[in-house]
């Protein structure tokens, strides 16, 4: 990377190029950059998913993603779609984040009763082997 | 040309001083996500949430080798590292199912082997029930058995106990106080009788007739009672069991005027007595019901006798 950028300031040319490059995307990008639907749909669902179970593992996570859905709305609103993009995607990840937090910690909580059953069992079972 | 290497190299170190720098975002996703992967509890459990881990973090180079808006770049970096957050979860997460679903097999086969031992336990249960109705059928033949045995005997029950007479022209020569081979199968029955009925004590009593000296007599009548409790003790009875008197010609069953009653009156008996528990109800009785059920004392010469063993038996099977 220090090579190529080393490269591209001896090369003026290719410096200039580059540069030009840059900033007609950011121009294009800026004008036409469509509203995140499918983005903030996505936030939405992975939201709707966590909510019932992220309550106490996961909340904290559950709520940035709230936060940043409602921000992404905002912002798509005022047709800012960039911003709405980033915050739709970081909401998704967020609310994914919960809900695997969440559904985790269920898991190892039935993991860790079953276990008890099981042993409870076993004391049963050695007590009648007697 | 010193100069102009001088300010090459000035140019140079400017450049790449202005170069895109990493930004912190992009170190810290790059490093989460490379733990993540090298850890093979991961790879193994969560390799689609790996993946698109991998694939935020490839956006976030490219963005970041394109110079692109270092905003973007530190997207790509927060969407990889909780990418990566969710990778670690996920995998814990499938450990925990993997655990339920262990400790769920674990369950249901000790629940099978719980059944098992119940059916064992029942398996057992019914063992014992079988065992029990066979003692008791083996019971009721041994019953039976005394029943058939005390008929043989012509036993008579007694509140003593059962008592067996036997005559003695059956058991023994004239004088003698050696059994004969016709007395035997008496014996025999008599053994097998005792045996069926262990722990109860026996009372062997000799008589004899009027006839002759009453000490001969009870001398002899003793040493015939004698040979009866070996007879028994040869045949397995065991002798701390065994009582005898003689009693010689007390308590006669007949008349001794005549040849007949003599033969009666010549003769042992043999008392079962009847078991431990009963003895002082059966102390108390005895006289009353001897008096009552025995012709001991109805014969003409004795009169009111009192019963014969009956205070002896009482301390035998005490």
């Amino acid at each position: 990377m220090i090579d190529y950028a080393c490269k591209a300031c001896i090369d003026l040319s290719d410096l200039q190029r580059a540069a030009a490059i840059a900033l007609a995307a950011a121009l294009v990008a800026c004008t036409s950059t469509p509203p995140p639907k499918e983005q903030v749909d996505a936030a939405r669902a992975a939201v709707a998913q966590a909510q019932p179970i992220a309550v106490r593992d996961g909340a904290a996570e559950l709520k940035g993603a709230q936060l940043k859905l409602a921000r992404a709305e905002d912002e798509m609103q005022r047709g800012e779609n960039a911003n709405a993009r980033i915050l739709a995607e970081q909401a998704e990840v967020d609310a994914k984040y919960a809900w695997t937090l969440a559904e985790s910690a269920r898991l190892q909580r039935a993991a860790m009763e079953a276990d008890q059953r099981a042993k409870l069992m076993r004391d049963q079972l050695e007590r009648r082997g007697k | 040309m010193r100069r102009l290497a001088a300010v090459s190299a000035s140019l140079l170190v400017a450049a790449c001083a202005s170069a895109p720098r990493t930004p912190n975002e992009l170190v810290s996703a790059r490093a989460a996500y490379r733990a993540a992967a090298a850890t093979p509890q991961v790879q193994a459990r969560a390799p689609v949430e790996l993946q698109l881990a991998e694939r935020a973090l490839g956006e976030a180079e490219r963005l970041q080798q394109a110079d692109a808006d270092p905003a973007m770049v530190a997207h790509y970096a927060y969407l990889t590292e909780q990418r990566t957050r969710i990778a670690l979860k996920t995998a814990e997460l499938r450990d925990a199912e993997a655990a339920l679903a262990t400790a769920g097999e674990q369950r249901s086969q000790m629940q099978f082997e719980l059944s098992e031992r119940d059916r064992e336990t029942l398996a057992q249960a019914k063992q014992a029930q079988l065992a029990a109705e066979q003692s008791a059928a083996a019971k009721l033949a041994s019953e039976q058995e005394v029943k058939r045995l005390q008929g043989e005997l012509k036993a008579r029950e007694t509140d003593r106990g059962t008592v067996v007479t036997l005559g003695n022209d059956v058991l023994f020569d004239s004088g003698a106080a050696v059994l004969k081979p016709g007395g035997r199968r008496a014996v025999d029955n008599l053994a097998q009788l005792m045996q069926k009925q262990p722990g109860r004590a026996i009372a062997v009593e000799g008589f004899t007739d009027s006839t002759g000296s009453a000490e001969t007599n009870r001398r002899l009548s003793e040493a015939r009672a004698e040979a009866v409790k070996q007879a028994l003790v040869e045949r397995g009875v065991d002798s701390a069991r065994i009582q005898t008197r003689g009693m010689g010609p007390a308590y006669p069953i007949a008349s001794n005027e005549t040849a007949v009653g003599r033969q009666l009156n010549r003769r042992v008996e043999v008392v079962v007595l009847a078991p431990s528990g009963g003895t002082s109800s059966a102390g108390g009785t005895a006289p009353k019901s001897d008096a009552a059920s025995t012709p001991r004392s109805t014969a003409p010469s004795t009169p009111a006798a009192p019963p014969p063993v009956a205070p002896s038996s009482g301390g035998a099977t005490r």
